[in-house]
């Protein structure tokens, strides 16, 4: 660097113009990749306050004209196909999955990650092998089983499994728990407590953002999951959005319009979700796929 | 007063007292109970169906009525079904084509994002949304984003020049709305692939710098077989989902995978035979099959992956 | 306060032996260190004694009474740990009343003790803070608050003072040692720094490998060495070690000098002198050669290593600031008082 004496730079910086030259070109390029993967996410936000026939107009009107704000609040009220209580219904189903999996998730991980017993490994084999399992080959009795005790067409198929946990979030959680040093565990053990008491009280709070993380995910994976509701669930009053939406496109193929709309009330919770809370998102990736 | 043991060479046994039984070791119980709960859940949801599964797939099951054994029928007639083999042929085109090619976008993407600059943090965000978008809404824009005449899509493609086809109604191309579909969300390979460049050692990276005459060998000599067990690793995920391909499927091509059948995947079919025709024997053996399949497929992978996959520790 | 007994304590690992067979006794009120190198298990040992680790073989005994399959928390001890396991998202305040509260104590009684062990260590205005919010040093305190405010029978210390930097660590040893003083408690401390060792016990415990090597006062392991292993791991620099050949009342050293060694039978032995027993003298009384490899300047005193010819060094430690420089002839008499004499065994002679 010049240093300045009198006011005036001894030497002049040198500016590298070929590094310039290729950050524009490298901004560029990513820009047009970005264009390109949110361009989904933009037709469907417009086409959602279109008219169908201005969905279908030629030329295409790359922004609606005008907006059709009334959408939404026209099909949240449609009578024959109950959008806002289905809204409600995800919210349920996910809140509830989420927390019996935050739940149950954590209690097995602390197992894997923090405590030392005979066949644990061999459990935790099976729980790799059971993450890797197709579900196509495990749904089927499953399914069965539960017409057999007369609970199809409840969300108890869907939620209860949970309350006993899942590979993947147990396999996501145990990295965090193996986080935590024994020796905070062996000072509470000396101090007196439960097995028990230590896991709620003392290694829990240590993990508590990856309690969140999973509970994240699990909100997110079951606002979107499709086939459990749809073989489960037949009355529409029951359905959660994903698969309302799907019924009502195949009822009424011809309304594209309130279809966008549906989409959008859809995905934009999640998306929302996503944007405020994206570090959380990273780690929890980052941090399972290092395996 | 205080006992000095001798050292070493003297061989004097130490007292033989019984060996204690732990009683209520805490810990091993804790870790028992705390897994209690999985463990159930385990044999209940997944080793169980899986035994169960198996067992179904041998007999004639209408779900009224009980099983009756009616030993590889079902298998017999799963191979003489056109419908399984178009939608098996479908399948396995689709995953063969859309796995190899997503790996290959992520790991391209993965490398540009491998800058830090200012806009770092939106390029990241913005290529991890299309993975936060509920299947049947993402297809159901794709379907409209593909639309010959209103679509965006095709109406670029004439802009530069190019002739594109009908995607939604030309059974040729119709196959390729679903590939193209699995392709936008790829955030999370993305994701594995960027944790895994940056897992590589600064000055591995600069050395491999200092050592290449061109970029682009430090490329393929060094970063790529670094990233090695990322590779492996979402090819193996890559191959169980796209096996297992539904929600899109169902969307885009119905239950009959329309157009002609170009559509038709063999969860679809697996899906139709067991809620629509009842068929449950059937689609257990449908879904056996896929099993062993993937399980085949899996087991390969793994086999070959000692030859070409990296790992810690190891020289090659 | 309660004196400790081990009898015929051993631990495996699988098949591995780590603790083969251990008898003790930590008399009530003594400071007692364990010491040896990493991996000679008196962590382990020390965890036995706590209860985080099974015993395999063998009583533990707190007081009078086997604790051996009594859990942690019913058997009298007190740990504080090398990272100081303080509970990060308690208080201090919390951290010392948690045990009292698990153990069912009435909520004035945990306060008065908090309060009144929080006096003794001078950290009362830490209480309302959380660990990180303090320094290594104040960490440290809270970690042995919370083993004092337990009023056990024995405390225990493993590593403590560890992660600490050079100054503090002093300063830690000398309030360690008062606490000591006074509680009259009956403490174990493990420790590799055998300068610690020295400095704070009562008794050392020399482990290696899993055996208890030599047990007995600073003065007596420092002295009297029982073994080569004691020898050689206690004193720093560590003690000269030359292989001899004895017979006729003499000691014949590899080079050739003979040393009057009345009684000493024939065989090989070891012959064990301390670096300030041996001195840089002239040619014509020196009883080894060799050439300066290095020297150490420590203000008041030097240290000098000597390759010998035959390959073998020797270290002398002399006071004040030595002449001798890197590749100069060094002459060496031995000072024969207090030399240990180790038989082909090991065993001290």
């Amino acid at each position: 660097m010049g240093l300045l004496r009198g006011g005036q730079p001894l030497t002049k910086r040198r500016t590298a113009p070929r590094k310039l030259g290729q950050s524009l070109i490298y901004h560029a390029v990513m820009l047009a990749i970005a264009a390109v993967f949110l361009l989904p996410f933009y037709w469907m936000a417009i086409s959602a306050f279109k008219t169908t026939d201005e969905i279908f107009a030629r030329p295409v009107t790359w922004f609606p004209d005008p907006i059709h704000w009334a959408n939404v609040p026209d099909l949240l009220t449609r009578t024959d196909f109950p959008f806002l209580r289905q809204f409600f219904n995800s919210v349920f189903y996910a809140g509830s999955v989420a927390a019996a999996v935050v739940f149950s998730c954590s209690l097995a991980a602390y197992s894997f990650g923090c405590l030392r017993w005979r066949g644990r490994n061999l459990v935790f084999g099976l729980t790799v092998c059971a993450l890797l399992m197709p579900a196509i080959v495990t749904f089927l009795p499953v399914y069965l089983g539960w017409t057999k005790l007369g609970l199809n067409g409840t969300y108890w198929p869907l939620i209860a499994p949970y309350l006993l946990g899942d590979a993947f979030y147990i396999f996501m959680l145990r990295q965090f728990f193996m986080g935590v040093p024994r020796e905070l565990m062996d000072a509470a053990r000396l101090d007196g407590a439960s097995e028990f008491r230590i896991w709620w009280q003392i290694v829990l709070p240590q993990v508590r953002v990856a309690l969140v993380i999973v509970g994240l995910f699990a909100v997110v994976y079951t606002w979107n999951e499709f086939f459990g509701p749809l073989i489960y669930l037949q009355d529409r009053e029951k359905f959660p959005l994903s698969l309302g939406l799907f019924t009502f496109q195949a009822a009424r193929a011809r309304e594209w319009s309130a279809v966008m709309t549906g989409a959008l009330i859809t995905a934009l919770p999640m998306v929302i979700l996503f944007l405020l809370t994206q570090r959380l998102f990273r780690q929890g990736l980052a941090s399972s796929s290092l395996k | 007063m205080d006992p000095v043991s001798p050292m070493g060479g003297a061989v004097k046994p130490p007292p033989r007292l019984p060996r204690r039984r732990r009683a209520g070791r805490a810990e091993a119980r804790a870790g028992l109970l705390f897994a209690l709960p999985w463990m159930v859940g385990l044999a209940v949801f997944t080793i169980i169906p899986l035994v169960l599964t198996f067992y179904i797939s041998q007999t004639k099951f209408q779900i009224t009525g009980a099983p009756r054994y009616i030993g590889l029928q079902n298998y017999a007639a799963i191979w003489g079904d056109a419908a399984v083999w178009r939608s098996a042929g479908n399948t396995m085109m689709f995953a063969v084509i859309s796995v190899p090619i997503k790996l290959a976008l992520a790991l391209v993407l993965a490398l540009m994002l491998n800058r830090v600059t200012a806009l770092s943090g939106f390029y990241r965000t913005v290529f991890y949304l299309p993975f936060l978008m509920p299947a049947v809404a993402g297809s159901l824009v794709f379907i409209l984003l593909l639309n010959p005449s209103a679509g965006p899509v095709n109406l670029m493609l004439q802009g530069m020049g190019l002739n594109p086809p009908d995607w939604l109604r030309d059974p040729a191309a119709a196959l390729w709305t679903l590939i193209l579909l699995s392709l936008w969300p790829l955030g999370v390979e993305t994701l594995v692939f960027l944790g895994g460049l940056q897992n590589i050692p600064k000055d591995v990276s600069e050395a491999a710098d200092l050592d290449s005459p061109r970029p682009w060998h430090k490329l393929v000599w060094v970063t790529i077989p670094l990233l090695t067990p990322m590779i492996l690793f979402n090819l193996i995920i890559g191959i169980i989902y796209s096996f297992q391909v539904f929600t899109q499927a169902l969307v885009i091509g119905g239950t009959t995978g329309r157009p002609a059948e170009a559509t038709l995947m063999y969860m679809v079919v697996l899906y139709r035979t067991a809620f629509r025709y009842f068929n449950m024997g059937q689609a257990a053996a449908m879904a056996v099959v896929l099993f062993v399949v993937v399980l085949v497929m899996t087991l390969l992978i793994f086999r070959t992956a000692r030859s070409w996959v990296y790992y810690e520790g190891d020289s090659r | 306060m309660g004196a400790v007994q081990l009898t015929g304590v051993r631990k495996l690992f699988g098949q591995l032996e780590v603790i083969k067979g251990v008898d003790l006794t930590v008399a009530d009120g003594e400071l007692v260190v364990f010491v040896g190198p990493s991996g000679c298990g008196k962590s382990t040992l020390l965890r036995m004694i706590a209860g985080l680790e099974d015993v395999d073989y063998g009583d533990i005994r707190i007081a009078g009474a086997d604790v051996t399959e009594l859990a942690p928390a019913r058997r009298g001890v007190a740990m504080v740990f090398q990272n100081y396991a303080l509970y990060p998202h308690m208080t201090a305040y919390d951290n010392l009343a948690y045990g009292l509260r698990r153990a069912g104590m009435a909520r004035a009684d945990v306060d008065a003790r908090v309060q009144e062990t929080a006096a003794l260590l001078q950290i009362t205005e830490l209480l309302p803070r959380r660990p990180k919010a303090m320094s290594g040093g104040q960490r440290q305190r809270v970690a042995i608050g919370r083993a004092i405010v337990r009023k056990p029978e024995v405390f225990l210390f493993d590593e403590p003072l560890s992660n600490l930097d050079a100054s503090l660590r002093v300063e830690m040893r000398s309030q360690i040692a008062r606490l000591h003083h006074d509680l009259k408690a009956t403490m174990i401390f493990v420790t590799h720094d055998q300068v610690e060792a020295m400095t704070l016990a009562d008794r050392i415990v020399v482990l290696n490998a899993g055996r208890v090597e030599q047990v007995g006062t600073p003065r007596e392991v420092y002295h009297n060495p029982a073994n080569l292993f004691v020898a050689g791991f206690i004193g720093s620099p560590a003690m000269n070690l030359i292989p001899a050949t004895a017979g006729q009342g003499a000691l014949t050293l590899p080079w050739g000098t003979k040393l009057d060694w009345p009684g000493a039978s024939a065989g090989s032995v070891t012959l064990g002198l301390r670096p300030d027993r041996l001195s840089l003298v002239a040619e014509s009384q020196a009883q080894a050669t060799g050439q300066v490899t290095l020297v150490e300047h420590l203000g008041d005193e030097s240290i000098l290593h000597i390759r010998l010819a035959g390959g073998a060094s020797l270290t002398i430690k002399a006071p004040g600031d030595v002449g001798a420089r890197l590749g100069d002839t060094a002459h060496i008499g031995f000072d024969l008082t207090n030399a240990a004499l180790f038989g082909p065994d090991g065993l001290r002679l």
